[in-house]
């Protein structure tokens, strides 16, 4: 018996210690998924004015009877730069809405005032507030060119004696960043080429680009606007390697790599094109093709980046636009 | 083709040759060697009506189909140690001419034996189970509560499947058993273990092994204990390594004991098991562990045939374990039945819909059934059962039950009543929680006639349940008001010279709310559905039977299957069947 009732005793105590995870309940809430929706808490904005060129950040605050889709989406009544910020929960608050000063759609914000309007997707319900930028956010990065600061006189530039040619800085519209862009335009029914810019390193004082050796870290980002009517661009970007530091880029013997941007990869207005240099390919005639070099990237010996404007010589009037061209290590940029 | 032809007839003539004999006896090779077996054939017409669209022109209303089959046993005995078995079945669907409707396959094949007078093994096809927590065949839904007739024709699906009545599970692997006696402290030591492949590698994923054992420590007639240990686990290493992610790992542990005490005829028992599990999935990039436990303590007092056990169960929200929560039939979307797969409705079109699945289409449809251990919780429906789905096993339930029980012993009669209560220790979407009542009965009564050449005996049995589930909740989305009932009556007239009459009516209703689970891949609830249940089956069936001898038997049978399982679903089927089976 003894026995016995140290058996139960000892089978007590071990299940004594058995401990079960503690939650309300399973699963997503009934609340959540069938409840009556409600405004609790208006949208607020934690500050009024905010400045992102010190790395401020601003949130914003609300609060709703059940969880849902939320939208909250913050306009530049300048720029028309918009930020869209999206979630699902019964709350927002600084872990789920704060704002670095990014933009989802281009343009970048600027100094200016913006709208805010709190939308949900099941719910008809809007909410407004305001914010006012008082300095844009700082990119990390090596700024090849932001355009602002006019035509930089160690660049060569190309282009053809087309019709309706407009190869160069303008302001004519909205620009991807700050006032100016890179407009690239024209028709020339003899050849795809329409106009080229080279930048070479030495543009900045350099027989090759400062940046990571890294290949996989580095990003190359650039803004290119689409305009609406136009179906028949196609940018090449090519980055030339000096492989041997000599001070010169061999076609024969070193790399050049290459990112082609063609009228299918893009959508009407500015868009940020972000890709790893590693990604970046060795093409002949818009074909893969063997390096003629070490077949590495390096982007540490990048001794010049053309930027190849063409199109079709048989399909007539073609224009893009680009700005904001910046490297940045791990990651891409966020405008 | 000619040779193929040759054999079958060739067995038809032996099983003919049997049937026309006392068949008990297995057909004797030589001493060492002998045949044994297992026969039907089956001939089956149905008729659709579609109750809710009379005018319906879409849905074929007549069907009918049949096969032969055998199941052909050679034992071996090699040695006193050692025995051999293997099984054939060759099956013939009727109308499948030319032996286009022939299929062989392998069902059973395995060796077991001895091992130094001590150690018993079998390697190859094993039945196999352990305890309701660890490794257990749970009945499908009803089963347990179908009048005979009904009962006899679900067996033919048992049979195939390898289900039995000692809820067993049919894999492939190895087991082994071993006792040791002692003379002081304990009296006995008897150890299982199994190893068994659920899933092997041929395919993308790893393969997956169940193993585990079983320790039987008796102390005395009046207590024992017991461990149990299964891991279901996938062997990492075995994957192919382009193969998406998917790994499972689910060990359980429990302890139970055993003690009675026999004071004047009074035997009071109590009984107990209780364990842990822990379960760990990883599903491409998701992943989840859980870990839970459970108790189970019954104490009953029996006294000549009568019998009260209290039971107390609790099993934790997250308290997994694959062999033990695999369900016979799943209820998703796509098990669909064959018969009448799908229904025309009475919509501007007359669109076809799938036929849902009915108890009709259970007692019958064998495809329709599980016979592999399944990682995660299957689906289920909450009218058929909503207290214990996954059987004693079923997670999140806390329940107290009662029964009271009349053992037949030499009497004529036997009844078993039982009452419970409980309810879910975590609730799903809202902290309410789940309240369940039930009841169910089961009674047999035998009437005996003496002095009578019309009529040896009269069985009759009367089995049913009630579930009522409810969940309260200041919103209405959370309130769940379901309830569940199921009747049967059976009466069996047991004729002179072999022959009987069997009759028995089924009802099922259903009628109220619930709301339905949905869960990913990992096994987490992600969604809810609510429902409205408003369900009735009716099931009648007739049967004229005769016993060639306790193994071999020939039946006919009428039934009827009337069920409104929802406005578009109101349909009536009527079935006659012709079954011979045979065992020798």
């Amino acid at each position: 018996m003894k026995k016995i009732i140290a058996f139960f005793v000892i089978s007590s105590i071990l299940f004594s210690a058995c401990e079960r995870e503690q939650l309300d309940f399973e699963g997503p809430a009934l609340q959540d998924l069938f409840g009556e929706f409600g405004i609790l808490e208006d949208l607020s904005v934690s500050q009024s004015e905010v400045d992102f060129g010190t790395g401020e950040m601003v949130h914003f605050e609300a609060s709703f009877t059940k969880s849902l889709d939320w939208v909250i989406e913050i306009t530049g009544q300048n720029s028309g730069a918009v930020k869209q910020i999206t979630g699902f929960s019964n709350a927002i608050d600084a872990t789920n809405s704060s704002w670095p000063g990014d933009a989802t759609i281009l343009p970048i914000f600027g100094q200016e005032p913006c709208s805010v309007v709190l939308s949900f997707t099941a719910e008809e319900e809007t909410q407004n507030a305001s914010l006012s930028i008082t300095s844009v956010k700082s990119n990390v990065g090596y700024l090849i060119s932001d355009f602002e600061d006019g035509f930089n006189q160690e660049w060569n530039q190309f282009a053809q004696s087309g019709a309706n040619m407009s190869f160069g800085i303008r302001d004519e519209f909205q620009s991807g960043q700050g006032n100016f862009y890179f407009d690239m335009g024209g028709e020339v029914p003899w050849d795809w080429l329409i106009g080229l810019l080279d930048i070479p390193a030495s543009a900045y004082g350099e027989t090759t680009f400062p940046l990571t050796g890294s290949a996989d870290d580095l990003y190359f980002n650039v803004m290119i606007y689409k305009p609406d009517s136009i179906i028949n661009e196609l940018i090449l970007f090519q980055f030339r390697e000096d492989e041997d530091l000599d001070g010169f880029h061999s076609s024969q013997s070193e790399d050049m790599y290459s990112i082609e941007i063609s009228n299918q990869n893009l959508e009407p207005g500015w868009q940020l094109i972000s890709i790893p240099y590693s990604e970046t390919l060795s093409l002949v005639n818009g074909a893969p093709a063997p390096a003629n070099g070490n077949s590495i990237h390096d982007p540490d010996k990048i001794h010049m980046i053309s930027v190849l404007m063409l199109a079709d010589p048989n399909s007539g009037y073609s224009r893009t636009a680009m700005d904001y061209m910046i490297f940045t290590t791990n990651g891409p940029l966020r405008p | 083709m000619y040779r193929l032809s040759f054999k079958i007839g060739l067995l038809f003539f032996m099983l003919f040759n049997l049937a026309s004999e006392d068949c008990n006896a297995q057909i004797e090779i030589n001493k060492r060697t002998w045949l044994s077996g297992y026969a039907r054939s089956i001939l089956a017409f149905d008729n659709f009506t579609n109750t809710a669209f009379s005018t319906d022109s879409l849905t074929a209303k007549k069907l009918n189909s049949g096969h032969t089959l055998v199941d052909l046993e050679a034992n071996i005995q090699p040695n006193k140690n050692l025995f051999i078995h293997g099984s054939v079945r060759i099956r013939n669907d009727h109308g499948g001419f030319w032996n286009s409707g022939v299929t062989f396959d392998v069902r059973n094949l395995y060796i077991r034996g001895v091992a130094a007078d001590a150690v018993r093994f079998q390697l190859g096809d094993v039945q196999y189970k352990l305890t309701p927590y660890t490794f257990f065949n749970d009945h499908q839904e009803f089963y347990d509560y179908m009048p005979e007739i009904f009962r006899e024709q679900t067996e033919l699906i048992h049979q195939d499947l390898f289900f039995d009545n000692e809820n067993t599970w049919r894999q492939q692997g190895f087991t082994t058993d071993f006792g040791f006696s002692f003379k002081n402290i304990l009296e006995e030591i008897n150890v299982n273990a199994f190893a068994l492949r659920l899933r092997p590698s041929f395919a993308a994923p790893a393969e997956r092994l169940f193993m585990g054992g079983h320790i039987d420590l008796i102390q005395s007639k009046n207590f024992s204990g017991q461990i149990n240990y299964v891991n279901t686990f996938d062997w990492e290493g075995t994957r192919d390594p382009g193969a998406a992610l998917d790994v499972y790992n689910n060990p359980v542990l429990t302890a139970g004991a055993i003690l009675s005490f026999d004071i004047n005829n009074f035997l009071l028992k109590l009984e107990t098991e209780a364990g842990r599990s822990f379960e760990r999935k990883v599903f491409t990039a998701d992943s989840l562990e859980t870990r839970d436990f459970f108790v189970d303590a019954s104490l009953s007092g029996e006294i000549k045939n009568w019998k009260v056990k209290l039971n107390f169960r609790d099993v934790g929200p997250d308290f997994r374990s694959a062999a033990a929560q695999t369900r016979r039939i799943s209820f998703n979307e796509s098990n669909r039945p064959n018969a009448f797969s799908e229904v025309a409705v009475n919509d501007s079109v007359g669109s076809l819909v799938p036929r849902s699945l009915s108890i009709f289409d259970m007692m019958r449809e064998g495809q329709l059934y599980n016979s592999a251990l399944q990682q995660n919780l299957m689906i289920t429906r909450p009218e058929y059962n909503n207290i214990d789905p996954f059987g004693s096993a079923t997670p999140n339930r806390r329940m107290i039950s009662a029964n009271f029980i009349r053992i037949r012993g030499d009497k004529n009669w036997d009844v078993n009543l039982g009452v419970g209560i409980g309810n879910e220790i975590r609730g799903q979407g809202t902290t309410e929680k789940r309240a369940f009542t039930e009841i169910n009965l089961d009674a047999d009564y035998l009437l005996e006639i003496e002095d009578s050449k019309l009529l040896n005996s009269i069985n009759f049995n009367l089995k049913g349940w009630i579930q009522n589930t409810t969940r309260s909740g200041s919103n209405e989305f959370e309130q769940v008001d379901l309830q569940s009932t199921m009747a049967s009556a059976g009466v069996r007239f047991n004729l002179p010279s072999g022959f009987n009459l069997n009759t028995a009516y089924m009802l099922f209703n259903s009628k109220g709310n619930e709301t339905i689970t949905e869960r990913s891949a990992l096994g987490e609830i992600r969604n809810y559905t609510p429902v409205t249940i408003d369900h009735n089956e009716q099931l009648i069936g007739i049967g004229l039977g005769y016993d060639f001898t306790t193994r071999n038997t020939i039946d006919f049978y009428y039934n009827r299957a009337v069920n409104t399982l929802s406005t578009e679903e109101d349909y009536q089927i009527d079935n006659f069947t012709l079954l011979f089976k045979m065992k020798f």
